[in-house]
């Protein structure tokens, strides 16, 4: 792919998924990104994306530097544990995954929030983390097919 | 794995101590985003502003009609509330009670609200900064009353936490019993719980909170709350009572932010070491100030740490032409 149309479609991408945060309060829209880009396994442009994600949900968050850290590195950890068991590229790994991250959510913002003496509702983490599960598969099938388009587009006019 | 959790840890402590990576964080990704948020908040605000004003014409009389008759109301109050203002400015002046002054007011967007997975308060993100009038602290407000304060900023955005998070508190007073207490919030979605309000204190539904100016943080005489229950069943020291916040923190789409003015500065007096008309001699401990000594031509800003010599000077002369509010 064309690294100028590749650039392009990752900008496209953060301008999509921050829209997206900005109507769902609390929820992480850029993740379905970073799981794209861990599939593609090219790592210096996951590494930069990931770079990204974590300056923008640490700079606007509210808990202090350290969460996103851990938020993507136990991302990372799940993807890398499903990668032994199932095909990454399948809706069915991206469903459990999703589960998982959902209770990566949940246990990270309860345990955060504690450390820094913040009384969070259990209630809404609970409503949170099952939203950030539901979100991840819909968001990811579209940039998944639309990378794909891309990416064939790209190869046709070479 | 056990040597990342120990480098997590480690950069964890290091920021808890420091704060760079918070400022590296606020400084990168709040402004970019603030930035990349701020041309779709333009164009829905066009958008809206052009279906408000051409297309969503539907009961237009009907709402001109009411209107016309809040604005006799709100003229008939303006006549009562000028008489009222007359007379609290003579009573200022005969207690020497300084007024809230002192504060700028600017207008901020509202560009999200809990923006992110990292948004774990009640918080709205809004595109001013600490170099556009809102540092860290500053209170957010909105014309019916307090909304929250500045949680973190960058340089033009900033994160703003709401009166309705569990870890906010404000001083508050009645309005017209003057009762104190401390206002605190209890989640989304819940009421204010006013606190510390001993029992045999009467206090009645509907009465309004303003802040106190106790807390040191808000200025004095802000709206921000109308009490809503009181209730004595409880067995402790004081009454449980609770209050329903005058803004609605939920369709928040302008605020304002209170800064301390500059001007404030210059109202403390400008001669800090005022020289006698009939300069007498100086005594045996007194020493004359030496040409360049940085308070000999009445240098204010000096003495508010501002830098000496030429610039300092300069500061100096500002501060002289600027108007002196009456204490």
């Amino acid at each position: 792919m064309a690294p100028f149309l590749n650039l392009l479609w990752w900008f496209g991408y953060l301008i999509v998924g921050l829209w997206l945060q900005l109507k769902l309060p609390g929820l992480d829209a850029l993740l379905p990104g970073f799981l794209v880009a861990l599939q593609e396994k090219r790592w210096q442009q996951t590494t930069w994306f990931l770079l990204v994600c974590l300056l923008i949900q640490e700079g606007t968050g509210t808990l202090s530097f350290g969460s996103s850290v851990l938020w993507y590195g136990g991302v990372i950890l799940l993807f890398h544990i499903g990668v032994w068991f199932f095909v990454t590229n399948s809706l069915f790994f991206i469903v459990l995954l999703s589960g998982g991250i959902g209770v990566l959510y949940a246990v990270l913002q309860y345990a955060l929030g504690s450390l820094q003496n913040m009384t969070l509702p259990l209630e809404r983490i609970i409503e949170q983390a099952f939203a950030q599960a539901m979100l991840i598969p819909p968001l990811w099938g579209i940039a998944y097919l639309t990378r794909k388009k891309a990416i064939r587009h790209a190869e046709s006019t070479v | 794995m056990a040597l990342m959790l120990f480098g997590f840890l480690a950069l964890y402590t290091w920021n808890a101590r420091t704060g760079y990576l918070d400022s590296l964080a606020e400084e990168s990704g709040l402004e970019l985003t603030g930035y990349l948020l701020r041309p779709g908040a333009w164009a829905a605000d066009t958008v809206r502003g052009i279906w408000n004003h051409y297309f969503a014409l539907v009961d237009v009389a009907e709402e001109n009609a009411y209107l016309r008759q809040e604005l006799r109301q709100a003229e008939e109050y303006l006549a009562t509330a000028r008489e009222e203002q007359a007379e609290l400015i003579r009573l200022r002046a005969l207690f020497g009670v300084s007024a809230p002054e002192g504060w700028v007011r600017m207008g901020s967007r509202v560009l999200a609200g809990r923006f992110g997975p990292n948004a774990a308060i009640e918080s709205i993100l809004i595109d001013r900064g600490y170099a556009s009038g809102a540092p860290p602290g500053a209170p957010v407000l909105t014309h019916k009353g307090l909304a929250g304060k500045v949680y973190r900023a960058s340089s033009h955005s900033a994160t703003v936490q709401l009166l309705t998070d569990t870890s906010y508190r404000v001083a508050v007073l009645t309005q017209t019993g003057r009762v104190p207490g401390v206002l605190s919030g209890s989640g989304p979605r819940a009421l204010l719980e006013l606190r510390y309000v001993p029992r045999n204190v009467p206090l009645t539904a509907g009465e309004i909170l303003v802040t106190s100016g106790m807390d040191g943080g808000h200025p004095k005489g802000i709206p921000v709350a109308v009490i809503v229950a009181v209730s004595q069943e409880n067995e402790g020291l004081f009454q449980s009572v609770q209050a329903e916040p005058l803004t609605s923190l939920e369709e928040l789409e302008e605020v304002a932010v209170l800064t301390p003015s500059p001007v404030r500065y210059a109202t403390q007096p400008l001669t800090p070491f005022p020289a006698p008309a009939e300069s007498p001699l100086p005594s045996a401990d007194e020493k004359p100030a030496p040409e360049n000594a940085p308070y000999a031509d009445g240098n204010v800003a000096a003495l508010a740490g501002a830098p000496t010599g030429q610039a300092g000077r300069t500061a100096s002369a500002q501060n002289r032409t600027l108007p002196l509010s009456p204490r």
